[in-house]
């Protein structure tokens, strides 16, 4: 039985992934990192003390002497600002070469050497363009290289310039124009600045994308726009992934394999997707692809370091070095975080037993947010989703692997959304579903009661809202914990909410339920509902129950050996004999000391949930987080080994102290 | 931090190899004993070094539990007197040295979650990757 709630020792493997120079993580900045973590996981403990909550940690250190970064890009020899996104594209037919505009910066490439970018790049935009305008030296939003006339235009905002690359390219004098009134035909917000522009080879004609529309230019025909324009590129570029459809950030037609080249950055990385125009102007198969590394950018480095400490790659790599870690310290449960500066997708994810923090830049130490952060991924690695607009997240998706529960907190459907953990890393504060997600909800430092039915052969355990079915043998039953809401037809809200006690009754096959001064009354051969007429006062409907218990018991438990139901209360109890009108038996309440042998003395001073188990014919008590059994065959006395914890002795995860 | 949290040192005697990652302690020893006196492990080193949390008035019959730990103010300088720390123990001592400084625990004070440039970053995308 995996524990999946965020209780007891949990193992924490802090794993450092460096390489010599750029990457290197120094001591000081694994201290800084521990500390952080120690000090942000503190904090969320703090949140439910009765989760017996503590971290244990385990530190390993891992450089690996000859990583390469980006090895395995798909446009190798790139920067990582181009590999998250680029503003421009163009293919200059004058040099057989690519260029990529990021920025102030550009990237040349060689198709002619791999696809690779050549040495010495990325190179500034100024001093290296002669002519360009200062404000399009800081940046351009798309490039186009125009076979009508061998000349290159750049585009920025509403305005234009033509690079003459036969004439040293230079930018040509008259330059910079708008492209109001000197690109006849273009609609308003096409002339106001465009995203990408194209040649066509296919069929000589100009594109020229902004947002989800595009244009087509004919340079034969006065450059006027043709008619028909613009158009969705929904519908018209077959193929295009949503995303791409949704826009474009560069293009460019590659003259070397005559395929047209989109790229769009997606809010991780920097993709693309490759259309053959001699194939209905499909998209290629297997597109898009990132133009350096996606996820996969953690495999390069993440599955050496496995390697270099002795484990397998992947997800079995991960598994295998999480038990290593959590056999190590005895925890219950264990995950790993991997701190490292080397190229990763996003800069702080979690899935499955790994969480993932990168400083892209600069040092650990002046990431003051590693223990909210941490905070917020390890809600992740016990079931907590996230709960901000950007995550997508949905009102009504469930979550948690313990308990379940809708996502309430989200917040684009949420009524009142708050500021908490998984919503603004807020360490002090979880919203309300977020406890159920993580299995705070319930079974935390007691038990409310339990029974066993008859009717079904079934054992229950009730906590707050929730409860536990077992079958013979003491199995769980898969799907819980259930709500009771729901589950349990015409509970009142109340009682919905939490029971204090809960009995069999052999007498009339009924279930009877307890919650302050009054009851309920169960009946299981007529679909398990409440019986009509129900809450009743426990008082002038149970004869011969003392006030004390009138309002209110804490545990019930029918008795099979002598067929008598007993109610505990505090320190005390009362035996009820069904024969005998359900009258309580002369001589109660007596005390649980000296009447029940064998109690330890924080179980004579009361009990949480008492409940009788046909299939071993013994009663359990159930006190704080532990419970003990009673053998009624032998004197009623209290078997030696007990108490026990409940904690996985009854099949779940449960806070042992 | 809590006043009424501790630094346990633990006797491992068992040389530097048995306090390495993966070796074991007898720990249930320890955790029995702690929670006999009703006090819980807050971090836990893997090895001989735990902070931890004691009730008012029970450090002495938890010392008396586990004769030759040692219990002391967190904040307690006491790299140079453990023998053959080992990374991680050394490292879980760094930590929590630098947590339990002034300057830490005062900027811990004044900060207010999600004003970091990697907070409002994270809340810019899905950080969830479940592809294990």
């Amino acid at each position: 039985m995996a524990n999946e709630r965020m209780i007891n020792s949990v193992s924490v493997g802090v794993v450092y992934v460096d390489s010599p120079g750029t990457f290197a993580i120094s001591n000081a900045e694994k201290t800084h990192i521990l500390a952080e973590i120690q000090d942000g996981l503190d904090t969320v403990a703090t949140n439910e003390p009765r989760s017996n909550l503590s971290w244990a940690y385990s530190t390993l250190s891992v450089t690996l002497p000859n990583f390469t970064p980006w090895e395995g890009a798909n446009w190798p020899g790139l920067t990582e600002s181009f590999y998250r996104r680029m503003d421009a594209a163009l293919w200059s037919d004058t040099n057989q070469k690519i260029y990529f505009f990021n920025g102030s910066e550009y990237i040349r490439v060689d198709p002619a050497n791999g696809w690779r970018a050549d040495p010495g790049y990325p190179k500034p935009i100024a001093g290296n363009w002669p002519g360009f305008p200062a404000s399009f030296a800081s940046s351009v939003d798309a490039a186009l290289y125009s076979d009508a006339n061998q000349k290159i235009y750049f585009f920025k905002g509403s305005e234009y310039i033509r690079v003459d690359p036969n004439n040293g390219w230079n930018v040509d004098p008259g330059y910079p124009k708008p492209i109001a009134g000197n690109w006849p035909g273009f609609p308003a917000d096409f002339a106001a600045g465009v995203d990408a522009a194209l040649w066509s080879y296919k069929n000589t004609r100009i594109y020229f994308f902004k947002g989800s529309e595009y244009i087509r230019v004919d340079p034969n025909n006065g450059w006027n726009v043709d008619p028909g324009y613009p158009k969705p590129i929904t519908g018209n570029w077959p193929g295009f992934p949503a995303d791409f459809a949704q826009g474009v950030d560069a293009a460019l037609w590659a003259v070397p394999n005559q395929k047209i080249y989109f790229f769009k950055s997606n809010r991780f990385y920097n993709q693309y997707i490759r259309v053959d125009a001699n194939n209905g102007w499909n998209v290629d198969p297997g597109y898009p692809k990132p133009v350096g590394l996606g996820w996969e950018a953690e495999d390069k480095w993440r599955d050496p370091a496995l390697a270099q400490l002795g484990f397998p790659a992947g997800g079995d790599g991960i598994t295998q070095l999480t038990q290593f870690f959590q056999g190590g310290v005895g925890a219950q449960f264990g995950y790993i975080v991997f701190f490292t500066k080397m190229p990763t997708a996003w800069f702080a994810y979690a899935g499955g037993l790994r969480v993932v923090m990168r400083r892209i830049s600069g040092s650990f130490t002046s990431w003051t947010s590693i223990d909210s952060v941490l905070g917020h991924e390890t809600g992740h690695i016990f079931g907590a989703p996230d709960e901000y607009a950007a995550s997508n997240c949905a009102c009504t998706s469930m979550f948690g692997k313990f308990f379940t529960a809708v996502n309430g907190n989200c917040d684009p459907c949420a009524a009142n959304p708050v500021i908490c953990l998984m919503k603004g890393n807020n360490l002090t504060n979880l919203c309300q579903w977020t406890p159920a997600h993580i299995g705070w909800e319930a079974f935390l430092d007691n038990i409310d009661d339990g029974l066993y039915a008859d009717t079904n052969d079934k054992l229950y355990i009730f906590d707050g809202k929730y409860y536990l079915r077992y079958s013979p043998g003491f199995a769980l039953d898969p799907g819980y914990p259930k709500p009771i809401a729901g589950n349990w037809p015409g509970f009142p809200a109340s009682f919905a909410d939490g029971i204090d006690a809960g009995l069999w009754a052999e007498q009339n096959q009924k279930i009877y339920f307890f919650k302050g001064s009054d009851y309920i009354r169960v009946d299981p051969n007529n679909g398990w509902n409440v019986d009509p007429g129900y809450p009743k006062p426990i008082a002038g409907n149970w004869p011969g129950f003392p006030a004390s218990f009138a309002a209110g018991v804490e545990a019930a438990l029918d008795s099979r050996p002598n067929q008598k139901l007993y109610f505990f209360k505090g320190s005390q109890y009362i035996r009820v004999d069904p024969k005998n009108g359900w009258n309580v038996d002369p001589g109660y309440p007596k005390p649980i000391a000296g009447n029940w042998p064998g109690f330890p003395a924080d179980f004579a001073a009361g009990v949480d949930a008492a409940l009788w188990a046909e299939w071993n014919q013994r009663i359990y008590f159930f006190k704080g987080t532990r419970y003990l059994r009673v053998n009624p065959a032998a004197n009623w006395s209290v078997e030696g080994g007990y108490p026990r914890d409940i904690n996985i002795n009854w099949r779940i995860p449960f806070p042992t102290a | 931090m809590d006043g009424n949290q501790k630094l346990l040192v633990l006797e491992g005697g068992e040389g530097p190899q048995g306090r390495r990652l993966g070796a074991r302690l007898d720990r249930s020893k320890v955790f029995t004993a702690m929670a006999a006196v009703g006090a819980r492990v807050r971090h836990d080193s893997g090895g001989r070094l735990m902070v931890i949390e004691v009730p008012e008035g029970a450090e002495k019959a938890l010392a008396e539990r586990l004769p030759g730990a040692r219990l002391l103010p967190v904040d307690a300088d006491v790299k140079g007197e453990i023998a053959d720390l080992d990374p991680t123990e050394s490292l879980f001592l760094d930590a929590l040295k630098l947590r339990t400084s002034d300057s830490f625990r005062e900027a811990k004070r004044r900060r207010k979650y999600g004003e970091t440039p990697e907070e409002q970053l994270l809340l810019t995308a899905s950080d969830v990757r479940e592809e294990y």
